[in-house]
């Protein structure tokens, strides 16, 4: 199983989520933003956490342009799996492979805390091993988290099941509904606020976020 | 050449928490008749054109596809030499 792994200029959290796949089973590939195309026999494409292009003008929107995107914009449109987290979730709304959009926090803060993650009933192909109701301790750390959608958008996402994680008890950046984590219509395309590859070995103090990788790690084993 | 001045700013009934921080400064100072602000992103294309609506066509595709998250932000185009 191959995943690969995108970095940005300002992307930060590469070597985090590589630990994480690697713990699942993964090998990765690190692959730079102006290459033009995803390596070859890639199983999953990781967009991690960071701050891509210095968040200039707003978070994601450059790097949704940049070159690799443009391969794995097309791939994922073919069905190709991809995991966006914070910063990578931020690239897949500007990119429109997602719907909605990521705004600043409603109190102005930054955050950088633990919170309770609940997994919903969805139609997320990558999570489909985790049971329902699932309760998760995982890290936020952004400023821009607070996920946002028009009626009908939202209206969508539930009909369509694409809710995949809320946040229970505190919601630390005002999304609408509590939602976390969002996935697409063939339910192959994942992206979240929160850095599950943050709680995955025992020296980080918590290890429910790598029921997440392997989660992907199983869907691929069948 | 073209000038064309980009102003980006949040629609109307989107919070913004840094309006509202800067605006709350503002009361604290004794600016009691501030009422709103509205902050948002200036920006001065300059297109290698001499067709003003060549150069504004141009600066509206860039808000569409990069400048502005038109879901969230509004853009008002304005030629200014």
């Amino acid at each position: 199983m191959k995943a690969s792994v995108v970095v940005f200029p300002g992307t930060n959290r590469e070597r985090d989520m590589s630990v994480a796949l690697t713990q699942a089973g993964f090998s990765v590939d690190l692959v730079w933003h102006q290459e033009t195309n995803i390596p070859q026999k890639t199983d999953i494409l990781v967009l991690p956490g960071g701050f891509a292009h210095g968040d200039y003008l707003r978070p994601g929107a450059m790097a949704a342009h940049s070159a690799i995107m443009r391969d794995a914009i097309s791939k994922a449109r073919e069905g190709m799996p991809v995991f966006g987290v914070c910063n990578g979730f931020q690239i897949l709304l500007e990119t429109g492979l997602l719907p909605g959009s990521l705004r600043r926090n409603h109190h102005g803060r930054f955050v950088c805390q633990n919170v309770t993650l609940r997994t919903e009933n969805s139609c997320c192909v990558l999570t489909q091993n985790i049971p329902n109701s699932s309760i998760l301790s995982v890290p936020v750390a952004h400023h821009d988290g607070c996920f946002d959608i028009d009626h009908i958008g939202l209206q969508k996402l539930h009909d369509q099941g694409r809710i995949v994680f809320r946040y229970e008890g505190l919601n630390p950046n005002g999304s609408i509904e509590d939602i976390a984590g969002i996935c697409s219509e063939n339910g192959r395309i994942l992206g979240m606020m929160p850095h599950p590859e943050d709680h995955v070995l025992p020296k980080q103090g918590n290890t429910d976020g790598i029921m997440i990788f392997e989660a992907f790690a199983n869907m691929f084993r069948g | 050449m073209i000038k064309v001045q980009v102003s980006i700013t949040l629609k109307p009934g989107v919070h913004d928490p840094q309006a509202e921080a800067v605006s709350s400064a503002l009361h604290d100072m004794g600016f009691s008749q501030l009422k709103n602000l509205v902050m948002g992103k200036h920006m001065i294309l300059e297109i290698d054109s001499h067709n003003e609506e060549e150069a504004l066509s141009q600066a509206e595709t860039m808000c569409k596809e990069l400048l502005a998250n038109t879901v969230l932000e509004r853009f008002v185009l304005q030629v200014i030499s």
